[in-house]
């Protein structure tokens, strides 16, 4: 039998690198085309040469979010062989039109990047666009199948069989709506949020007015996505809450760390759940909030963890933890953004700062809405179908790999940084950035410069 | 024709589409470090010309592959996701330093990375081709608690083994030598075309014998020798394709000899027969003895639903294929820059 708590580790480790560099390419396309666009609409080459970084960098994360996932793929398989035969049978749809969105995007990608100074705007824009839709319908597609994950419809299970099968229910499930939307405004979000903190580092720093005018485009750019996305995802993440309080009220609960089931319940920020004891020790109460965000009504009736045994019962001081910090990431991203977008003709450095923390917060907001998603769902792999150790691989050697694959990820995560830092290097934002003399003629030396230099 | 051969078909023509495309991609990593090394710039930048913009939308293939057994065959998918636990490990970790260092490769100029990157790419497909011996039977045995385990020294002592390694290796370097060969003359590229021409005559002759040893020479299990001797003209027919591929890399022509657009052609037709004949042999099995190809297909609703979104996905992807292809394998403005 392999061991499960190294396998998980080892899948853990491949899913927690990957979502960086899957989030950044679904969220990269969409700021690169709306640079292209804004480029194009207000004849702006400075808006031309900030499409021109990110594409820059684009190119260096592509390549290893490609990677990533093929490992992802295949680890579902040569790791979970169990999951992934019911998988097969029931939720196949998506993981096929899925390669349709990959194919998409690399086409389009390659068409882009390695093509874009032989193209017409209208159709480089074009190709940027559908950049973005291959990569955000991807990620619609894979988490479809974690959707069904939690809440598996489109069949029945007699005895132990499968019958009565219906893939197109299986892809409609019933937490597929709120799921798929939180998760890509969050990601546009993250990626905002990433790449206004480097506009802001470069603001602090800026030696010209060249450059501080390249910045300030920048930042005005991301902290507008960003603003509108944080409202979205506060208004998907109320939806998803209203929806696990429907479906999965477990999960809710270990969100917030509620073990009676409770009418007018409060919302506990920061405290720490307490399985052994079922308190929640410390943290800010918020009396009637959750019955009100989970039900409508401050009086409303919310279920405790104490309607299942605990056998089934999540990691709940983990779960609590997670879901608080990704809420709270959240707040602070909208709150920076709006800071910014207020002050933008004079920036003041504190907002500038607080942005460049928002950068990392960002990505480790991502990371935290993730794992809650996958912990809060524990002990079972596909809810009620599949506990997690029935759909463990039996092979014995399959935790060994845990070591190799770590050093794999810290090797390529090493090399993306000196790649980045290299490319970034190669396309200074300052000199050319006012649209004088120095700046790039429209389209020339786009891409290929920067790929093949 | 039943749903489960349809389905098999299916996945033979994907498995058929990507070993080209990933032969190709990946062998043109090996060829642009040798040329490196050797210090010929010309092959070498042909090479990494056709690789920078593709290799991406190639080891999606890779992806479509597996998502196709998992999706038509998911008993196989379950069998064989225990049976490649190590041999699939290893790839992911060389398909993966190969991929990630191309794109970190675009920023940073190093030997290493050029090395890595060339030698994981051809070890790839001499890895994957393992698959087609283990398939055959004879390595996997089912334990007391049903899991389904890989004989590894078994597998890895065995001379069957190294003939298919063999020919996984150099089948995909004669195939991408073959194709950059016209690649290259397509940019008007002599000097480019005649190092990869030279390399193509050499590993396809080697790459046949490998294939001729794997298929007829070293014993196979028995239930599948006799049913690849039945398949004979397939194969003969695949073996008149290469004399003919290697024939037109001599026809007469101007400024040096040879046809290479005939000869990727005539490998394409001898791959296809090969693949057809082979797969006509394998039909009952997906692994034998414990995954017979009835027993591990899907249900009908899924296949249907699974059918209606290939179809469509082919439909939306069609045009976006023949417009990569115009601008990266026929524009002049690309090939010849």
């Amino acid at each position: 039998m392999a061991d499960l708590g190294r396998v998980r580790a080892l899948f853990a480790a491949s899913l927690g690198f990957h979502i960086v560099f899957a989030t950044l390419g679904v969220g990269l396309p969409l700021m690169i085309a709306l640079a292209e666009i804004v480029a194009h609409h207000r004849r702006d080459p400075v808006y031309r040469l900030i499409a021109r970084r990110w594409a820059a960098a684009f190119i260096v994360l592509l390549g290893t979010g490609v990677v990533s996932g093929t490992i992802v793929a295949m680890q579902l398989q040569l790791l979970w062989p169990a999951f992934m035969r019911l998988v097969g049978q029931l939720i196949a749809v998506p993981f096929a039109i899925e390669v349709v969105a990959f194919f998409i995007e690399a086409v389009f990608a390659a068409i882009y990047l390695y093509a874009g100074d032989r193209l017409r705007p209208g159709w480089r824009i074009f190709s940027a666009l559908l950049v973005a839709v291959g990569a955000g319908g991807s990620a619609l597609l894979i988490t479809d199948v974690n959707a069904f994950m939690n809440t598996p419809t489109g069949f029945h299970l007699v005895n132990g069989r499968l019958t009565d099968i219906h893939p197109w229910q299986a892809v409609f499930n019933p937490a597929m709506p709120t799921e798929i939307s939180h998760v890509i405004v969050t990601a546009y979000l993250a990626v905002a949020l990433v790449l206004a903190a480097f506009a802001a580092a470069g603001a602090l720093r800026a030696k010209s007015a060249g450059e501080m005018a390249y910045r300030k485009r920048e930042l005005a750019i991301t902290t507008s996505v960003a603003a509108i996305m944080a409202v979205l995802a506060a208004v998907t993440g109320d939806l998803a809450a209203k929806f696990l309080a429907a479906y999965q009220p477990v999960k809710l609960a270990a969100a917030e760390g509620l073990f009676q089931t409770t009418a007018g319940a409060a919302i506990n920020v920061g405290g720490l759940a307490d399985a052994a004891t079922d308190q929640v020790r410390g943290g800010i109460n918020i009396p009637g909030l959750l019955s009100w965000l989970a039900t409508g009504s401050s009086h409303g009736v919310v279920q405790g963890l104490q309607t299942v045994p605990p056998s089934l019962w999540p990691p709940v001081a983990a779960t609590h933890l997670l879901f608080d910090g990704m809420v709270g990431i959240g707040i602070l991203a909208l709150v920076f953004s709006l800071a910014h977008l207020l002050t933008q003709r004079r920036p003041r450095p504190w907002v500038l700062g607080a942005l460049v923390a928002m950068g990392p917060l960002g990505m480790l907001g991502i990371e935290s809405g993730w794992i809650f998603a996958e912990l809060a769902r524990q002990p079972w792999t596909i809810t009620g179908v599949l506990t997690t150790a029935q759909a463990v691989t039996p092979q014995p050697s399959a935790g060994a790999f845990l070591i190799p694959f770590l050093l794999l990820y810290v090797v390529l995560s090493i090399g993306a940084v000196a790649a980045l830092r290299a490319q970034m290097r190669q396309q200074p934002p300052g000199e050319a950035a006012v649209g004088g003399p120095a700046a790039p003629p429209h389209g020339i030396g786009h891409g290929k410069v920067v790929a093949e230099p | 024709m039943s749903g489960a051969n349809l389905a098999a078909g299916l996945l033979w023509l994907l498995v058929f589409v990507w070993s080209l495309a990933g032969a190709i991609d990946y062998g043109a990593s090996f060829w642009r470090m040798l040329f490196e090394w050797r210090r010929q710039g010309e092959p070498a930048r042909m090479a990494q010309h056709y690789v920078s913009p593709l290799w991406e939308a190639t080891n999606i293939f890779l992806v479509f592959v597996v998502v196709g057994l998992v999706g038509f065959f998911p008993g196989a998918a379950y069998v064989y996701g225990q049976v490649l636990l190590v041999p699939g490990s290893l790839i992911l970790i060389l398909l993966a330093l190969r991929g990630a260092l191309i794109s970190y490769g675009y920023a940073l100029k190093s030997p290493v990375l050029t090395a890595v990157t060339g030698l994981s790419a051809a070890l790839i497909p001499a890895l994957m081709v393992a698959v087609l011996p283990i398939s055959a039977g004879g390595f996997v045995a089912v334990n007391a608690a049903g899991a389904a385990i890989l004989n590894l020294a078994t597998l890895f002592t065995s001379p069957g083994t190294y003939a298919y390694v063999v020919f996984g290796l150099t089948a995909g370097l004669f195939i991408s030598a073959t194709f950059l060969a016209d690649y290259s003359r397509t940019a008007e590229n002599e000097e480019a075309y005649l190092a990869f021409r030279r390399q193509a005559l050499w590993a396809g002759p080697v790459a046949i014998a490998a294939g001729v040893a794997a298929l007829f020479i070293v014993p196979s299990p028995a239930w599948l020798e006799s049913r690849l001797a039945g398949e004979w003209p397939w194969f003969v027919g695949s073996l008149a394709a290469f004399l003919g591929a290697i024939s037109a890399f001599n026809w007469r022509n101007q400024p040096s000899p040879g046809r290479p657009r005939w000869a990727v052609l005539l490998t394409v037709v001898q791959f296809g027969l090969a693949i057809r004949g082979y797969g006509a042999a394998h039909a009952q099995y997906l692994l034998f003895p414990q995954v017979p190809t009835a027993e591990a297909f899907t249900g009908s609703a899924m296949f249907s639903a699974l059918l209606l979104a290939v179809i469509v996905g082919v439909v939306v992807l069609v045009p976006a294929f023949i417009w990569l292809w115009r601008l990266f394998v026929i524009d002049p403005r690309y090939t010849h820059s």
